[in-house]
């Protein structure tokens, strides 16, 4: 019986796969009998009836016997796994089934047994090529014998522990000239003439930091400084791309998502801290980090404070902020006042200040600051000297806890202790910040829950103490250790390569008496290293930010990922929890930045354009003959409102300040007028507008103009008061203004009533007065005789002048078991008579109205 | 964590942003035994969700009861809970009557006046944290009578 035939009887249906599993099974399990004809006579008994024919007899018993053996045997088999299959799948390699070096040690052995059962072959060492058979060709072979060469002299100049210099990066020198100044470095260095720097430790380490300028991509291992010349890798990134998939954007390669699915695994461990048991780490150092110091001798004008005041509108500089330390969020604007994107702040001192910014915002503000405070200011460029892991979820302070461990005397170690093992950390007070001295985490070998002393957790007074008893002083020598470029390089002193941790350890095995601690390689004061490193939770994402020294980085990132539970996360998986959280990601949800924008009208739109391009004739959908979208149809367009692949911002502005201007004096809007084509102004040329055909018209002349961020079409309003009508006659002709002036737009969370869901770049409309009623009824449900909810129902369409705004980024929610949506709309007009907050969304390409409801997003 | 409805002032000039939950510890026993019941849990699902517990911990015998906790008010939702495994399905209940220790946010009016005026969002406002003690109770439900 094949699947599709059992499927007929309400069963489920059976894929390709399962059926030839089924069968298979089935046909191990059959027991072959001998049919009655074989047998010559047909029959054990003879003609009369009264003999048994012994021979035969046995025979076919014998083989029934050997059939049923057979089957046992074939029964088992089918069933079988290997031992790979049982592994969770954060363990499984692709080439797991015939190499056993992919398999955990523990395993291998029941491996090997496997694969000799299977009569496969074993992978062991490659053995090198014979030289005749490399197949190069003779240039092929110099060039790889110079970079031998090349990787040896790196080799050694690392091993006499100096720093690679900065040509040997350079993209644009050969392999030649890399050498001879690999070359000359060495022979100064045994001269010990002075100009070489030298490193402190074995790894290589360095820190690399910019003083007032742009600092160099950090140099790591010379085999692959060619692959990081336009997009640096973060210390994570062999790690990562083993994981992950990686995009690159921004001079870094990011960890986009992991390869393995995690929509929902993401959305349980990272939302809501009582469904989550685990948490999701992900290594944000792509996030530029500065540290700007007022270095003027009188500090009575409070330079620096002036300037961050300009930057964030008056926020960061509040007393929240400078004196109580409280970690920054917020919103950073450039000289004209427009938002640039959002940013983050620490306020070390009165003179010195963390800036932390996404990198594709970064080197405008480092160059901004640079200009501004010439002398008065020094800048550190931190980009590749401070790195960071971003943490979440339930797990998040007991998956740290168990890897950090201070050796030192130190307040704020302790008050980190005493909540090592809270689930809900909504708790702690808006200001958590705790910054100690802590050891090499793989002196670990394993990571081990901090041992609290409080079984019963933290009480209300420890949670209250966090904010009253805030170790002051003790994290501002720890904020001095790790915003100081010495310091920071003094951390690397004697940093343990695995080699040499290794063989503590083995000592550590060895030593008496026996039952003493051997999970963790004890603190040699002298020698080990000690590492600042600042904790801070951010209170609006709810998140924990850990920051370390660049190259201490790595063994943090090792040792927190062989915590259970914990898994790594990409970019992707922030988009998800801040659209599932009711946030904003940054670019994609801040069209009022000029990156923002850009994203959304060049990147993101070039991207979806080719997609569509692509497709067959047939799977394309013909945007500009799509029916029945808007009531009053315009000469002007056909179909799809605006661009199909991104939100049409300049549509928005075009449409919204026509339609203000044509009812500026309270008149009736006309949509066209039939009997007169377009009209021009005499004198000057431009377009007269005098219904709302004539405002499509100004957005058709100007729709191909080349995407520019000079002048954004849309500004940001967080307040509802502040909304005003735009300036019209300001600049110029009519035609030309309302396409320059930009409209105020709010951020808004939609969650939609009914059924569907909305998607990127849908469209809002406002409700019209005269379906009001309609849609109030739609919310309280309209229902069938049968008391079951309607919903064939004929929704009454909006016209063009309704459209509002743009989602920008939209899909199902899990938490919340409906479709929600983030975007901007254009609230002024209506806000008054739509107390309810209602607003209709529409899916590109479709004609289906959405009734939603919106609350605002505060930025 | 839920925005108050009314956040007046009182009587000291301060206004109560927000309450904060009960301090919780990560613990693999407690997840799996214990339900925090809530104003607004719903009272079948509760019901549902101890047999769940019971169903796994005959199982695993990790406990030998199910713990519900309830404090304010829930406390009424609990006992019913309680009463109902206790009359209905014949089980052993113990009750415990306890008083936990839960934290309010607070936010002062700025003393100087100068800061107030600069101040926009309310979010820029420093806010201090006062502990406040809830009763409740602690609901045991046996497995074996």
């Amino acid at each position: 019986m094949t699947g599709r035939s059992s499927g007929a009887g309400g069963k489920k249906q059976l894929n390709k796969n399962q059926v030839f599993k089924r069968q298979k099974v089935r046909n191990a399990r059959t027991i072959r009998t001998e049919a009655l004809a074989s047998s010559k006579d047909g029959n054990d008994i003879s003609e009369s009836g009264g003999m048994l024919k012994v021979d035969q007899f046995i025979l076919s018993r014998k083989f029934e016997i050997k059939q049923l053996q057979l089957a046992m045997h074939n029964s088992k088999l089918t069933s079988s796994t290997r031992v790979f299959q049982a592994l969770p799948r954060k363990l499984r390699r692709r080439t797991a089934s015939h190499n056993v070096r992919r398999i955990p040690k523990r395993m291998r052995n029941r491996a090997l047994r496997e694969m000799m059962k299977s009569d496969q072959q074993q992978i062991t060492k490659r053995r090198p090529k014979n030289s005749k058979t490399h197949g190069l060709t003779a240039a092929q072979l110099y060039k790889l014998r110079m970079s031998v060469k090349l990787l040896r002299l790196a080799g050694k100049s690392t091993s006499l522990k100096l720093a690679l210099p900065e040509n040997i990066t350079a993209s644009n020198c050969n392999i030649r000239q890399k050498m001879k100044s690999l070359k000359t470095i060495i022979k100064e260095s045994k001269n010990s003439k002075s100009d070489v720097i030298k490193l402190n430790n074995k790894m290589g380490s360095y820190d690399n930091t910019g003083m007032n300028k742009l600092a160099p991509i950090p140099k790591g291992r010379i085999k692959y400084f060619k692959r990081q010349r336009f997009f640096t890798w973060l210390p994570t990134h062999v790690w990562n791309a083993k994981r992950s998939h990686m995009i690159k954007r921004w001079g870094y390669q990011i960890p986009w998502s992991p390869t393995q699915k995690c929509f929902k695994s993401t959305h349980r461990l990272g939302s809501h801290s009582a469904a989550s048991d685990g948490a999701l780490c992900m290594d944000s150092s792509f996030m530029g980090t500065m540290i700007v110091n007022d270095n003027s001798p009188e500090k009575v004008d409070n330079f620096l404070k002036s300037l961050i005041s300009d930057m964030t509108r008056k926020r960061a500089t509040l007393k929240k902020y400078i004196e109580s330390q409280t970690w920054f969020q917020g919103l950073i604007y450039d000289t004209n006042q427009v938002a640039q994107g959002p940013c983050e702040i620490l306020w070390i001192n009165e003179n010195s200040v963390i800036v932390r910014l996404h990198p594709s915002l970064y080197v405008s503000v480092f160059n901004r600051l640079l200009e501004l405070g010439k002398k008065r200011l020094s800048i550190q460029d931190c980009r590749y000297s401070l790195g960071s892991i971003t943490i979440r979820g339930a797990k998040a302070l007991t998956a740290l806890s168990s890897i950090l461990r201070s050796p030192m005397r130190s307040t704020s170690f302790n008050q980190f202790k005493t909540i090592a093992n809270v689930t809900d950390e909504t708790i702690l007070p808006q200001r958590s910040m705790f910054a100690f001295e802590c050891s090499d985490p793989r002196y670990l070998s394993t990571p081990k829950k901090l041992n609290t002393g409080q079984p019963n957790g933290p009480s209300a007074d420890d949670i209250i103490n966090l904010q009253t008893a805030f170790p002051k002083d003790d994290i501002a020598s720890i904020l001095s250790k790790v915003t100081d470029p010495k310091l920071r390089e003094k951390s690397y002193e004697n940093q343990n390569t695995l080699k040499g941790l290794a063989k503590r350890r083995q000592q550590l095995q060895t030593m008496k008496p026996a039952d003493s601690f051997k999970n963790l390689i004890p603190f040699r004061k002298e020698q080990d290293p000690l590492i600042p490193i600042i904790l801070v939770r951010r209170y609006i994402t709810k998140d924990w930010v850990l920051i370390v020294p660049w190259f201490w980085l790595l063994p943090f990132w090792y040792q927190l990922n062989r915590v259970s539970r914990v898994y790594h996360t990409g970019l992707r998986q922030c988009q998800q929890l801040d659209f599932e959280e009711g946030r904003l990601y940054f670019p994609d949800d801040y069209p009022f930045t000029k990156i923002g924008y850009m994203e959304n009208s060049l990147y993101k739109k070039e991207t979806l354009q080719a997609k569509w391009q692509k497709k067959p004739v047939s799977k394309k959908v013909n945007y500009a003959k799509i029916k029945g979208i808007h009531f009053n149809e315009l000469p002007a367009f056909t179909g799809e409102i605006g661009d199909y692949f991104s939100c049409d911002w300049k549509l928005l502005q075009i449409l919204r300040n026509g339609i203000c201007y044509l009812s500026k004096n309270s008149e009736e809007l006309k949509t066209c007028d039939p009997k007169r084509t377009a009209q021009f102004d005499e004198k000057t040329g431009y377009r007269l507008i005098n219904n709302l055909n004539d405002v499509f018209e100004v957005y058709n002349d100007v729709k191909n103009n080349v995407v520019d961020d000079s002048e954004l079409p849309i500004k940001l309003v967080n307040k509802a008061s502040s909304f005003e009508a735009p300036d019209l006659m300001f600049n110029g002709p009519i035609s030309v203004s309302i396409a320059k002036v930009p409209i105020p737009v709010m951020a808004v969370s939609c969650s939609l009533v009914e059924k569907g869901h909305a998607k990127d770049n849908a469209r809002i409309y406002r409700i019209p007065e005269k379906d009001m009623g309609f849609w109030l009824q739609m919310l309280k449900g309209i229902y069938r005789s049968d008391g079951k909810k309607d919903h064939d129902q004929e929704i009454p369409l909006p016209g063009v002048q309704d459209l509002i705004g743009f989602i920008t980024s939209a899909t199902y929610h899990l938490g919340e078991g409906h479709g929600m949506a983030t975007g901007y709309i254009y609230n002024r007009p209506f806000s008054d008579i739509n107390d309810q907050k209602l607003v209709l969304i529409r899916n590109i390409g479709t004609n289906v109205y959405r009734l939603a409801k919106w609350k605002q997003i505060v930025v | 964590m839920r925005k108050m409805g009314n956040n007046k002032e009182n009587k000291y000039g301060s206004k109560l942003i927000r309450k904060r939950p009960t301090i919780k510890t990560l613990s693999h026993k407690t997840i799996k035994s214990t339900i925090y019941v809530k104003s607004s849990s719903p009272y079948i699902s509760v019901v549902k969700r101890v047999h769940k517990f019971i169903e796994q911990l005959n199982k695993t015998g990790r406990s030998p009861y199910v713990r519900l906790m309830g404090i304010g008010k829930a406390v009424e939702k609990t006992l019913s809970i309680a009463c109902h495994f206790q009359e209905e399905k014949g089980r052993r209940v113990d009750v415990k009557t306890i008083s936990v220790d839960v934290i309010d946010e607070l936010q002062y009016q700025e003393d100087h006046e100068e800061q107030e005026e600069e101040i926009e969002n309310d979010e820029d406002r420093e806010t201090v944290l006062k502990k406040r003690s809830v009763s409740g109770v602690e609901v045991k439900i046996y497995l074996a009578n």
